[in-house]
C-alpha cells in the first residue's frame, strides 16, 4: 500500500511538472515597498492563476509571466494593488498601509465577516504555521497560539488523545471539549479509547485525523456567544476549520508538495536510583523463577542489596552462563535504552484547477508514526477533494469529500497495567538491563503449572511478562474508515435575497481489538475483544437569507434557517474471556467452560432546530448582531424538549467614527455581547425512563436494576455569557493588542449526581448542578524591530479562568474519577476537579506528627489540591533575516495540581532516587512526635528507609504524592530557509522551502519530579490531573520540505 | 429558475416541518438495547452473584475478613493486615449490596407481587434480611427504614437494634410466604437451591437462628430459637446449605480464585495462628485449607502483620481445595447452623442441656469435615482433648466458638463477625498496625462518599459509636 503510493506521488509530481513547463512564460520582478521601505513577505500572484511568491527580505521578487498578465501584490493591512505586465520585466510597487484594513474572520456558519463588525473574542491560526512544525494531532498545534486555549495531550503513546477546553470547564459530566466544525461540517472529535487509571489504551480524538497540509485557516470562537447558531453543541466555543480550495488554473496542475521527517525521543523520564538492585533487603539475593522462590526474586522492589560493589549473584540472566552467578551491577539507562527512537514521516501533495465558473483541489497525504514504545506505530493517510460550479448567474454548487483512514496495528497500555511497560520501570529491579529482554526468543519458558507458563523467562514472574514479549503479543489494534462530506446549492433569488440548501454527512465505522496471550499475568488462558463502532450523523440544513440597506447609513441583513440532525452510534463488541488454541484470536476459539460475552448498541438522537440572526450596521463603525435559535432535542422528555436561546453582541469602531488617523491607529474598537445557549449537556438518549440490563454469564441470562434512578422530568440546562473586550491596531500595524472579560454561568446542568447507594442508587439524574466562569483573555503583538534585511516579531498571550461549582443540588461532592486512594470529584464553592485523598496527622502548626520514626495518616479525606490551573500563557517569536525565518513558541500552564502515583510507587517500591535517602543510616523524618504530656517536640527518631518509604509513600496515603502542575514548555522552534527565487526563476517551482523544526524541545520550568506535568489517562474529564506510568511525551526533531509551484 | 425557487421552497418548508415535527422524538428515544420490563424470577440470579462477590472479594472478605480473623495471613502488600484497609473495597461492599443486592430484591419483591408469586417474594425477603444483616455487621447503625424511598436522597441510619427487628420480621414473613409454595422459581434462575422452595424456607429459618444469636448477648432470644427448633424448619443437611457454587472461568470463577491464580497474587499465605491451632488438635483439615511447603508435608504459617517479601515459598499457600475456582461462596452453612444450635442449648436458650448441645457440636463438625471433603478422622477429631465436647459450660463455650471460627475458614467476613461476638479463639492484635488501631477491628469504616453525600445523616449516626467512624467503635450486638 505504501510503496504504491509514493509511486502515484511520483507520477503526479512528474506530470504537473510537465504541465508547467509547457507554458511559455517569462520572468518578471521588481521590489515591493511601503512608506517605510522594502517590504518582505509581500504576496506577489499572477490573477487567474494559481502562480504566487512572496518577496524577500529585500522586498525583492521575481515570477513568471505572460505578457498580459495581471499582477496582484497584497500584503496584511493595505490594499492590493494591481500591477499589468507588459513588455518590460522590471516591476516596482509601492502599497499604501492602513486605508483599506477588511481582515477577514470566519464566522458561525462559514460567514465571512469583517474582523471590525464582530461584536465577540474570535481569532484565527493560519495553516502554515500548522504543517511545519507539525503534530501528529492537530489539537496540540493550537496549545500556547491563543489566548484561553487550553490543551493537554495525554501521554507521547502514538495515537494518544489530547482534551481541548476553551474558557473552562463548563460542564460536570458533559462533554467540555470545543466543538469541532470543518468546512461546516460539525466533527465529531470524540476519543473513543478505554484508558483509564487501571489500564486500557487511548485512541486519538476524532480531529487527529486531519491533515495540517489541508487547513487554511483555524479560527477559535472562545464564547457562547460567537457559538450560538451552532446549537447546543456548542457552549463550550466552536473551533472552525477551512480547508483550501481550488485556485485558478486552466490546466489540473500541483499546488504544493510537502514532506516531512521528525525522530522522537522521551522528553521526560523518571530519575532512578542506580545502587541498590532488586530485592527485600540488602543481605541477599537469588533468582531462581522470578516468583518467590529464590531469595527476593518474586518481589518488583529495588530494597535489595548494593550494586556495583563487586557482588555476584544469580539472576534473571543467570541461565546464559549455566546458572553461574552474574554481576550485581547498574544500567543507568536501562529505561531510556528500553525506548526506541520514534519516527514520523508524512507526505502531502494537493492538485487544483479552476477557471471563472468552477473550481477544484484534490490533496492526498499519508504519514506514518513509529511509536517510541516499542512494537507501536500509527498509520494515516488523508484524501480531500472539493469543489465548486456556478450553473448559472444565480445558482451556485459546491460539494466536498474528505476520506480519512487511521490505522494502527498496536497502540501501548496506560495506566496501572501489566500492559504498561512502565509499570516494571516503575515496580522494579534496578539491576535489570531491560533491552537485554528483547532477545526472548531465545529464552527458557516459564514452567507448566506457573502463572506465567509457555511465556519466556522475564526478571519477575509474579508480577510481570517479559516486556518485549508482551508488545509483540498483546495488541491493540485500531482501524477507522471516516468519510465526511457535504453538498450545497445557493440561489439567488433577488438582489438582496439568497437561499442556500446544505446537506452534510460525517461518518465513520472503526473497528478496534485487544488482544492477551496465554501466560499474561492477569489473563492466564489470554483474551480476545472486539469492537466494532459506526458512527453517523447527518445534518440538513436550509438558509434564506436577507441583506440590504436601509436608509442611507443603516445595513440591514436577516437570515433564517432551519436544520434537522440526525445521529446514530451502533456499537457491537464480543469478549472472549479464555483461549482454548493458543495465539488464535477469534470469537470461536473460546475455551471450553467460559463465557462468551456479547454486547451490542443501538443509539439515536435527533435535533430539530429553526434560527434566525442578522446584523444592523450604522455607517462603518457600529454593527449590532443578533440571533436567536429553538432546538428540539429527542433525548429530553417530549413536554420539555423545545427551547430558545439569544444572542446579542456588538461592537463600535472608535477609530472609524473619531476618523483617528490610520497611520496611529488603524483600528480601535470595544466590543460586547450577551448569550444564552440551551442544552442537553451529559445527558444521553435513553435515560428518562426505567429500564432493566440483561448480562449473559458463566451462570446463565440475568436481569438486573441499574444503580442509575432515570428521572422523566428532566429540562434543558442553559449556559449564559456575557463579555467585553478591547481590539486595536497601532503604528502601522506593527502593534496590536485585543483584550476580553468574560463571564460564563452555566444553570440547570444535568447530571446523575452521586448520592449514597443507602438511597437505593448510586447515580440519580436531574438538573442538578451549576457552575460558573469568569476571565480574561490578552493577547499582544507587534513587530519590535524592522530593518531592511531583518524583522522581528512578537506575539503574547495570556488567559485567566476562575471556574467555580456552584452548586451540586444540594450534595456536596461529585466524583469525576480517581486512582488508588485519590478521587477527583467536583465541589460546591470549589474549582472543577479537587483531588481529594487522605494526609498526614499534623499539629496545630502545621507539623507532620511522627510515631516509632513513622509519619500518622489522618484516615480522614480532605481536599489535597485542585487540577484547574490559574492562568495559561503563550509566546511567540518570529525572527526574519533576508531568506531565513526562526520562531519559536514558549507554553505555559501555571498552577493547578496532579496526582503521581508513579512517584508514590517509585518511592514504595525503591526505585525512585529519593528513595536513596538513609538508605544505609537510616533517616530522621521532617516533624513532630509526642513530648508524652499532650505536647509535640521536634522527632528525632531514626527510621530505615524502607520502612519510611513504605508508609508515607504508597496507597496509603495521597498527600505526599499531590505536586503542583505548573510547567513552560518550549513547544516548538521552526528554522526555515527559502531558496532564492532568483535560483527557481528558469524552473516550474516558485517556492521551495527547507526547515528544520523540533517540537517540545524542553520543559524549562515545572515542580513535579520525575513526570511531565502535561498528562492524564485519556482526554476524558474524570482522567485529568493523575498519573501512573506515564508514556513518556515526545521530543521531536525533524526536517520539513515545502515546495509551491 | 423558476423550478429552482419552487425546489427551495419546497426543502425549506419540509426542513420546518420536519424540524418541529418532534411526535416521533418519544419513539427515537426508547432504547432498543434494554427491556423495559423482565419476569421476576430474572433478577434473582444476579442477586446472589452480586452479593456473594461482594462479600468473597479477596480484598473485603479476604484482606479484611480472613486477615483480621487471622485465619490467612500476607507475606506482601500487607497494609489492610496492619488495620489500614482500602476505601474502595470497603466503599464496593457497600455499594454492591445497597444499590444492586437490596434495590433488585425489592424491585423482585414488586414484580413476584404483581405476579401473585409467594415463593419468588419470600426468596426476595431472604435475600434483603441476608444483606441487610452483613451491612449492620459490617458497619454497625445503616440506613435501613428509609432505604430506596423515591425522592429520598439522603437516608436517615437506624440504630442496629432497629435493623435487627426488621431483619427479624422480614425472615418471619419470608417463612409465611414460603410455606405456601406457591410460584415457579426456574432451576435456571435459582443458582442457590435449584427452585426448591422448601429449602428457601430452610434458609429463612435458619438465618432467623443467626440473627437471633448474633444478638443474644443483647437480647433475651430464647423464646424465638426454641420455636425455630420446634418448627423443624432449620437446615437439617449439607444438602440444605445455602451456596452458590461458582463456575471454572473467569469472570465467574470463585473470587478467590480469581483474586490468586486469575490475578497472580500469591502473597496470601495460612496465618501461624491457624496453623498452630490446627497442628495442636490434629486437625486434618489442615491439610485442605493449606499446601505444605516441602515435601516432608512441613506446614509454616506466616506470623499476622509480619511481612516476609524475600521467599514467599517458606510460607504455606491456601490449599487446593479452597483454591478452585468452582469452590462454593457460602451464604449458610449447615455447620454454622449446627454450632449455633450447640451454643443455644449449652447457654440454655433451648431445652436439652449440655447432652443436646454435644449431639449439635458433633454433627457441626462432622458436617465440616464432609464439605471439606473428608471422609474419615471424625472420630478422632472428636476425642481430641481440645476438641471433644466435655466439662463444663464454659469449656463447652470456648470449644464451640474455636471450632466455629475453624469451620468458618474460607468465609473471611463471617469468620471475623462471630470472632467479634463470641471472641473465640483469643486473638492478638498485630504490633505494627495503624495509629490509633490497637485492638482488631469491630467494624469497617462507612462507604467514604457517605460524608459528602449523605452528610447530616452520617454525623448523626457516627455520634451513637463508641469512638465515632472508627475501626475500633463496638458494635452493639458485641457488648
Amino acid at each position: 500500500m505504501r510503496s504504491k503510493f509514493k509511486w502515484i506521488f511520483t507520477l503526479l509530481l512528474a506530470l504537473s511538472m510537465q504541465f508547467s513547463f509547457a507554458q511559455q512564460d517569462k520572468t518578471v520582478s521588481g521590489v515591493v515597498s511601503d512608506a517605510t521601505g522594502p517590504l518582505p513577505g509581500a504576496n506577489v500572484q499572477v490573477q487567474g492563476t494559481t502562480r504566487g511568491t512572496s518577496t524577500d527580505a529585500d522586498g525583492k521578487f521575481s515570477i513568471k509571466a505572460k505578457s498580459g498578465d495581471v499582477l496582484v501584490v497584497s500584503f496584511v493591512g493595505s490594499a492590493d494593488v494591481k500591477v499589468s505586465v507588459g513588455g518590460g520585466n522590471t516591476y516596482n510597487v509601492k502599497l499604501t498601509q492602513g486605508t483599506n484594513l477588511e481582515n477577514v474572520i470566519i464566522t458561525a456558519l462559514g460567514i465571512k465577516k469583517s474582523e471590525k463588525s464582530i461584536g465577540y473574542a474570535a481569532q484565527s491560526v493560519k495553516g502554515a504555521a500548522l504543517t511545519e512544525a507539525r503534530e501528529s494531532n492537530l489539537v496540540n498545534a493550537l496549545s500556547g497560539r491563543i489566548a484561553g486555549v487550553q490543551v493537554t495531550n495525554s501521554s507521547g503513546a502514538v495515537g494518544s488523545s489530547s482534551r481541548i477546553v476553551l474558557r473552562g470547564n463548563s460542564s460536570i459530566t458533559g462533554n467540555n471539549q470545543a466543538l469541532f466544525v470543518v468546512d461546516g461540517i460539525p466533527f465529531d472529535n470524540s476519543a473513543t479509547g478505554n484508558a483509564g487509571s487501571d489500564g486500557g489504551r487511548d485512541l486519538p480524538n476524532g480531529v487527529a485525523s486531519i491533515s495540517p497540509d489541508d487547513i487554511e485557516s483555524v479560527t477559535v470562537l472562545k464564547g457562547p456567544n460567537a457559538a450560538a447558531l451552532y446549537g447546543l453543541r456548542a457552549s463550550n466555543g466552536v473551533i472552525i476549520i477551512t480547508t483550501k480550495t481550488g485556485k485558478k488554473s486552466k490546466e489540473l496542475s500541483v499546488v504544493s508538495f510537502n514532506t516531512n521527517i521528525a525522530f522522537s525521543d522521551p522528553l521526560v523520564l523518571p530519575s532512578y536510583q542506580n545502587s541498590y538492585g532488586q530485592g527485600t533487603g540488602p543481605e541477599y539475593f537469588e533468582y531462581v523463577d522470578g516468583a518467590g522462590s529464590g531469595y527476593g526474586d518474586g518481589t518488583d522492589e529495588s530494597w535489595g542489596p548494593a550494586l556495583d560493589k563487586g557482588l555476584s549473584f544469580v539472576q534473571w540472566d543467570s541461565f546464559k552462563y549455566g546458572g553461574k552467578p552474574t554481576p550485581y551491577v547498574s544500567h543507568p539507562n536501562n529505561v531510556k535504552d528500553f525506548y526506541e527512537t520514534g519516527i514520523s514521516q508524512s507526505n502531502n501533495i494537493s492538485l487544483s484547477a479552476g477557471s471563472e465558473t468552477a473550481n477544484f483541489r484534490m490533496s492526498v497525504g499519508n504519514s506514518n508514526e513509529k511509536g517510541m514504545v516499542p512494537f507501536t506505530d500509527f498509520k494515516k493517510l488523508n484524501v480531500s477533494l472539493n469543489g465548486n460550479l456556478k450553473l448559472g448567474e444565480r445558482l451556485n454548487s459546491g460539494a466536498s469529500v474528505l476520506y480519512f483512514n487511521d490505522k494502527s496495528n498496536n497502540l501501548p497500555n496506560a495506566g496501572y497495567n501489566e500492559g504498561n511497560a512502565q509499570l516494571q520501570f516503575i515496580w522494579s529491579g534496578r539491576n535489570v538491563n531491560f533491552p537485554d529482554l528483547r532477545n526472548w526468543r531465545s529464552f527458557p519458558l516459564n514452567p507448566a503449572g506457573s502463572l506465567t507458563a509457555g511465556t519466556p523467562l522475564n526478571w519477575n514472574n509474579n508480577f510481570e511478562n517479559n516486556p518485549y514479549w508482551l508488545l509483540e503479543n498483546n495488541k491493540n489494534t485500531y482501524s477507522r474508515d471516516r468519510v465526511t462530506g457535504s453538498a450545497f446549492l445557493t440561489y439567488q433569488f433577488a438582489k438582496n435575497l439568497t437561499g442556500t440548501a446544505k446537506v452534510s454527512l460525517d461518518h465513520y465505522s472503526q473497528i478496534a481489538t485487544n488482544k492477551q496471550a496465554k501466560g499474561t499475568i492477569g489473563a492466564a488462558d489470554g483474551s480476545y475483544l472486539e469492537n466494532v463502532r459506526r458512527y453517523s450523523e447527518v445534518n440538513t440544513e436550509f438558509i434564506l437569507s436577507y441583506k440590504t440597506t436601509i436608509a442611507k447609513d443603516f445595513g440591514f441583513s436577516l437570515n433564517g434557517g432551519a436544520n434537522q440532525l440526525r445521529r446514530i452510534i451502533t456499537q457491537t463488541q464480543g469478549f472472549v474471556p479464555a483461549l482454548e488454541l493458543p495465539n488464535f484470536y477469534n470469537f470461536s476459539n473460546l475455551k471450553s467452560g467460559s463465557t462468551f460475552a456479547g454486547s451490542n448498541s443501538y443509539v439515536e438522537q435527533r435535533i430539530g432546530s429553526v434560527f434566525g440572526f442578522g446584523q444592523l450596521s450604522y455607517k462603518d463603525y457600529l454593527f449590532i448582531d443578533f440571533s436567536g435559535r429553538n432546538d428540539w432535542s429527542s433525548v429530553l422528555p417530549v413536554k420539555n424538549n423545545s427551547f430558545f436561546y439569544p444572542a446579542v453582541s456588538g461592537s463600535l469602531v472608535l477609530s472609524e467614527m473619531l476618523s483617528i488617523p490610520s497611520t496611529t491607529l488603524s483600528l480601535l474598537k470595544v466590543r460586547g455581547g450577551w448569550s444564552k445557549v440551551g442544552g442537553t449537556g451529559a445527558l444521553n438518549p435513553y435515560n428518562l425512563n426505567k429500564l432493566y440490563s440483561l448480562n449473559n454469564n458463566g451462570f446463565g441470562i440475568q436481569a438486573t436494576v441499574p444503580t442509575v434512578l432515570y428521572n422523566s422530568n428532566l429540562k434543558p440546562e442553559s449556559v449564559q455569557g456575557v463579555e467585553y473586550g478591547l481590539d486595536l491596531r497601532a503604528f502601522n500595524n506593527r502593534l496590536h493588542f485585543e483584550g476580553t472579560y468574560y463571564t460564563k454561568k452555566s444553570s440547570d446542568l444535568l447530571l446523575a449526581v452521586n448520592v449514597s447507594a443507602a438511597a437505593g442508587y448510586t447515580n440519580v439524574w436531574g438538573n442538578f448542578a451549576s457552575m460558573d466562569n469568569k476571565g480574561v483573555e490578552l493577547q499582544l503583538g507587534g513587530t519590535v524591530l524592522k530593518a531592511k534585511d531583518f524583522a522581528f516579531e512578537v506575539d503574547l498571550n495570556f488567559a485567566k479562568n476562575k471556574n467555580t461549582v456552584v452548586s451540586l443540588g444540594g450534595l456536596d461532592s461529585y466524583l469525576l474519577g480517581g486512582q488508588w486512594g485519590v478521587t477527583l470529584e467536583a465541589r460546591p464553592g470549589h474549582a472543577y476537579g479537587d483531588l481529594v485523598g487522605r494526609g498526614f496527622l499534623k499539629d496545630d502548626k502545621g507539623n507532620v506528627i511522627y510515631e516509632n520514626g513513622l509519619p500518622q495518616i489522618d484516615a480522614t479525606r480532605k481536599v489535597l489540591g485542585n487540577i484547574t490551573p490559574d492562568w495559561t500563557g503563550g509566546a511567540n517569536f518570529n525572527l526574519r533575516y533576508k531568506n531565513f525565518d526562526f520562531s519559536t513558541l514558549i507554553d505555559a500552564k501555571v498552577g493547578g495540581d496532579v496526582h503521581s502515583m508513579s512517584y508514590a510507587w517509585g518511592r514504595y517500591a525503591g526505585t525512585f532516587e529519593e528513595s536513596l535517602i538513609g538508605r544505609e543510616t537510616g533517616l530522621v523524618g521532617n516533624g513532630v512526635k509526642s513530648n508524652g504530656a499532650g505536647g509535640f517536640v521536634k522527632n528525632d527518631v531514626v527510621i530505615g528507609a524502607k520502612a519510611f518509604n513504605q508508609t508515607a509513600y504508597g496507597n496509603t496515603v495521597e498527600e505526599s504524592a499531590i505536586f503542583d502542575a505548573t510547567y513552560v514548555k518550549l513547544r516548538s522552534m521552526t528554522f526555515g530557509y527559502n531558496l532564492p527565487t532568483k535560483w527557481l526563476r528558469n524552473s516550474a517551482i516558485s517556492n521551495i522551502k527547507f526547515s528544520v523544526v523540533a517540537r517540545n524541545l524542553a520543559i524549562l520550568y515545572k515542580k513535579v519530579p520525575h513526570i511531565d506535568p502535561e498528562t492524564g489517562f485519556s482526554s476524558d474529564n474524570g482522567e485529568q490531573g493523575q498519573e501512573f506510568g506515564q508514556i513518556p511525551s515526545a521530543r521531536s526533531y525533524g526536517f520539513n520540505v515545502n515546495v509551491k509551484f | 429558475m423558476k423550478k429552482i425557487s419552487i425546489l427551495f421552497v419546497s426543502i425549506l418548508s419540509l426542513s420546518i416541518l420536519s424540524v418541529s415535527c418532534d411526535a416521533d422524538f418519544d419513539k427515537v428515544n426508547t432504547s432498543p438495547n434494554r427491556p423495559t420490563a423482565v419476569p421476576a424470577h430474572l433478577l434473582l440470579g444476579n442477586i446472589v452473584r452480586v452479593n456473594q462477590n461482594a462479600i468473597y472479594g479477596m480484598q473485603q472478605g479476604g484482606d479484611m475478613g480472613m486477615c483480621w480473623s487471622q485465619q490467612v495471613s500476607k507475606v506482601q502488600y500487607n497494609d489492610e493486615e496492619k488495620y489500614i484497609p482500602r476505601f474502595a473495597a470497603i466503599d464496593l461492599v457497600w455499594n454492591s449490596l445497597y444499590a444492586t443486592v437490596l434495590t433488585s430484591s425489592q424491585a423482585m419483591y414488586d414484580l413476584a407481587d404483581a405476579e401473585g408469586n409467594d415463593n419468588l417474594k419470600g426468596i426476595s425477603l431472604v435475600l434483603q434480611a441476608n444483606a441487610f444483616q452483613i451491612l449492620t455487621d459490617l458497619y454497625g447503625p445503616i440506613p435501613f427504614s428509609e432505604f430506596n424511598k423515591p425522592g429520598n436522597l439522603k437516608p436517615a441510619y437506624d440504630s442496629q437494634e432497629t435493623v435487627y427487628i426488621g431483619i427479624l420480621k422480614m425472615l418471619t414473613d419470608a417463612d409465611a410466604l414460603l410455606a405456601n409454595n406457591n410460584g415457579a422459581v426456574p432451576a435456571s434462575s435459582d443458582l442457590v437451591f435449584k427452585g426448591d422452595a422448601t429449602k428457601w424456607r430452610k434458609l429463612a429459618n435458619s438465618l432467623k437462628l443467626k440473627a437471633l444469636m448474633r444478638i443474644s448477648k443483647v437480647k433475651s432470644v430464647g423464646v424465638e430459637i426454641q420455636a425455630l427448633v420446634n418448627s423443624g424448619n432449620l437446615m437439617s443437611s449439607n444438602a440444605d446449605s445455602a451456596q452458590l457454587v461458582y463456575t471454572a472461568a473467569q469472570p465467574d470463577a470463585n473470587p478467590i480464585y480469581e483474586t490468586i491464580v486469575f490475578g497472580a497474587r500469591e502473597e496470601y499465605k495460612l496465618s501461624s495462628v491457624l496453623v498452630d491451632k490446627l497442628q495442636s488438635t490434629n486437625d486434618p483439615r489442615l491439610a485442605v485449607f493449606g499446601s505444605p511447603i516441602n515435601v516432608a508435608g512441613d506446614f509454616v504459617g506466616n506470623i499476622p502483620g509480619i511481612e516476609n517479601p524475600g521467599s514467599y515459598k517458606s510460607f504455606s499457600a491456601i490449599g487446593d481445595f479452597y483454591i478452585n475456582p468452582k469452590l462454593p461462596g457460602v451464604i449458610l452453612s449447615y455447620a454454622q447452623v449446627e454450632f449455633y444450635l450447640a451454643e443455644a442449648a449449652n447457654e440454655g436458650y433451648i431445652t436439652g442441656g449440655l447432652v443436646t448441645a454435644a449431639e449439635h457440636y458433633n454433627s457441626a463438625i462432622n458436617a465440616n469435615f464432609v464439605f471439606n471433603g473428608i471422609t474419615s478422622g471424625t472420630v478422632a477429631i472428636l476425642s481430641e482433648p481440645n476438641v471433644a465436647f466435655s466439662g463444663t459450660q464454659v469449656d463447652a463455650r470456648k470449644k464451640i466458638g474455636e471450632q466455629m471460627w475453624v469451620s468458618l475458614f474460607g468465609q473471611g467476613f463471617e469468620a471475623w463477625t462471630e470472632w467479634r461476638r463470641t471472641g473465640y479463639p483469643a486473638l492478638m492484635a498485630v504490633t505494627t498496625h495503624a495509629p490509633g488501631v490497637d485492638t482488631i477491628p469491630s467494624r469497617l469504616y462507612y462507604n467514604s462518599n457517605e460524608v459528602s453525600f449523605n452528610n447530616a445523616s452520617y454525623t448523626k449516626a457516627i455520634a451513637t459509636l463508641s469512638a465515632g467512624d472508627k475501626l475500633i467503635s463496638r458494635l452493639w450486638w458485641m457488648n
